[in-house]
């Protein structure tokens, strides 16, 4: 696929707020950056629904009547279930999670898409399939209101009507957080080091203290510390890009530190010193890392205000 | 209840950290990373052998992987499914997610009838969470993926699912497809005795001569997508020494927390 060839390019946005969603704008930014001097036509589909079975369902509909030669999704939870059930209907090519789309050498449109926990990134081509359909992670484009400019909308509206085969019954919201992590200046991850709840807990108030945000990796997860999905980085959770991140015992597997590598000054403790964390790092400190969490909250919670 | 679960043989994924690619030929070096079955198949085939100790039935195991992996299967096997199924063929090799799922639904198909199919939500190496979607569509089942709860409830299943703002309940026909997410439960480990027991249980291989699918739908000819040249992404940064005992260390990070703006 060359970018001459797109007139239309769909974007899925799952709010129906007036104002569009953050990741409709990342993909908004990025598709124009990528399609400069085109002429296109870019549309925002509209549907806010939690049953995928609908969403499918309707942006099947949708695609057929607008003809797009491009499809982004976002890569939500819906969205992930949504843009693979498409590749079937319409019988074309699924770009997954794309870290970056860019034109090569030769001028054809590659989706950069990671694997193997983002250890390695691969090109992805949709050389004849219509429309190709590409997934993005929130977060991945750092494209904001700003690169908006102009787009047509399409509001669908969710039935009160489920369809048969999948009906939802229950939906139980989470809670939602006060500083998201995504949104954060300073972060304060945790990871494997750091050995325990009670140093999660730790972090959580390093982070209340500075009006940064606290977050982990996949094992602090999975050793039930306390944190839940939303507080995890890299390639299946959240990217990041804050001002300063601050790693505690984070060993650096290449799926945590894809999700932090845009951010402003990448700072690793650790008693490991050959850690992989520590060659992403700008500064590093080999030592035990909830020694340094604690002198931190000790300076920090009797320091004065400035 | 007659139940799939559908498993891929995958790289060790703990040893990720020591693939490179082969800058001639751009491609990856896979040698010494042993295959293990990935990681939420093994939630899957949990769930299938829970649900069977439940209400009885049956569960096979189905996998499109080279021949050299059915030793995974046998894991499988081993683990306490009763059956299992192996779709082999060089034709099969270089498929995107669109031409597996093509694959292992035509031998679904041909399997017959389940009640359920269970997939792991997504791979470990390819990581995308099409295939147990894709397999879904071209069965016209319908199909939830990142499900953390099953129950059987009249008529179907009763299925919580992680949604974008937290927990969904869902009530879904039978037959379905679901993926399930690896905190749904805890896999069992094998013991000697369902080594032994395996070892008597059916294990078939299916190539395309058996399945007999247009080469054109199947393999790198039958993927819409087409993989490209693959990159390291650049990580490295300048790693200076912070400090070398933990007090200069945490004064140089508050130092650098007032830079970025902390509210200190």
């Amino acid at each position: 696929m060359r970018k001459e060839e797109i007139k239309t390019v769909m974007i899925y946005d799952q709010s129906c707020a007036e104002m569009p969603g953050e990741g409709f704008c990342q993909c908004m930014g990025k598709i124009r950056q990528v399609l400069q001097g085109q002429q296109v036509n870019f549309i925002r589909l509209q549907l806010e629904t939690d049953n995928p079975l609908e969403a499918i369902n309707t942006l099947e509909q949708e695609i057929a009547k607008a003809g797009p030669e491009l499809v982004i999704i976002p890569a939500t939870a819906l969205g992930e279930e949504v843009a693979p059930a498409l590749g079937i209907r319409l019988g074309t090519g699924v770009a997954a999670h794309c870290s970056d789309i860019r034109i090569n050498e030769a001028g054809r449109i590659a989706y950069m898409v990671p694997a193997f926990g983002g250890k390695v990134i691969g090109e992805i081509f949709i050389p004849d399939a219509r429309p190709a359909v590409a997934t993005v992670k929130p977060g991945v484009f750092a494209f904001g209101r700003e690169a908006l400019g102009e787009y047509e909308e399409i509001i669908c509206q969710s039935s009160a009507i489920q369809p048969e085969q999948v009906k939802l019954i229950e939906a139980e919201e989470s809670p939602l957080k006060t500083n998201p992590i995504e949104k954060a200046d300073i972060i304060f991850c945790g990871g494997f080091g750091i050995g325990s709840a009670d140093s999660w807990t730790k972090l959580q108030r390093l982070a209340e203290l500075t009006g940064g945000a606290a977050g982990c990796t996949r094992p602090v997860v999975d050793m039930g510390w306390g944190p839940d999905e939303q507080s995890m980085i890299g390639t299946s959770g959240k990217t990041v890009r804050p001002k300063l991140y601050i790693g505690f015992g984070i060993s650096g597997a290449a799926h945590h530190l894809c999700g932090i590598s845009d951010s402003g000054t990448i700072v690793n403790i650790n008693l490991d010193d050959s850690a992989e964390s520590f060659a992403a790092s700008d500064f590093t400190a080999a030592m035990d890392a909830n020694a340094v969490i604690d002198l931190l909250l000790e300076k920090l919670e009797t320091a004065p205000v400035l | 209840m007659n139940i799939l679960v559908c498993i891929k043989p995958v790289p060790d994924p703990e040893k990720y950290g020591e693939l490179k690619i082969d800058m001639d030929t751009k491609r990856l070096i896979r040698e010494g990373i042993p295959s293990v079955v990935n990681p939420s198949d093994r939630n899957a085939l949990e769930e299938a052998l829970k649900l069977r100790e439940k209400s009885g039935g049956k569960v096979t195991v189905l996998s499109m992987a080279p021949e050299f992996t059915r030793d995974k299967l046998t894991e499988c096997l081993a683990m306490g499914a009763d059956e299992a199924f192996l779709l082999s063929d060089a034709a099969f090799g270089g498929a995107d997610t669109y031409a597996t799922s093509y694959v292992l639904a035509k031998a679904i198909e041909r399997l017959g009838a389940f009640d359920l199919i269970l997939f792991g939500n997504e791979s470990a190496d390819g990581a995308t969470a099409h295939v147990p979607v894709q397999v879904a569509e071209w069965l016209s089942l319908p199909h939830l993926c990142r499900v953390v709860e099953i129950t059987e409830e009249d008529p179907g299943f009763r299925v919580c699912r992680k949604g974008d703002g937290g927990r969904l309940v869902f009530a879904i026909g039978k037959p379905c497809v679901l993926a399930v997410s690896s905190g749904i439960n805890k896999p069992r480990f094998i013991n000697a005795m369902g080594i032994i027991k395996a070892k008597k249980k059916p294990l078939t291989v299916w190539s395309n001569e058996d399945l007999g699918l247009d080469m054109d739908r199947i393999g790198l000819q039958g993927s819409p997508t087409q993989p490209g040249e693959l990159i390291t992404p650049h990580m490295e940064r300048s790693s200076e020494v912070l400090g070398t005992d933990p007090e200069e260390a945490a004064d140089k990070l508050i130092a650098l927390m007032k830079k970025a703006g902390g509210t200190l």
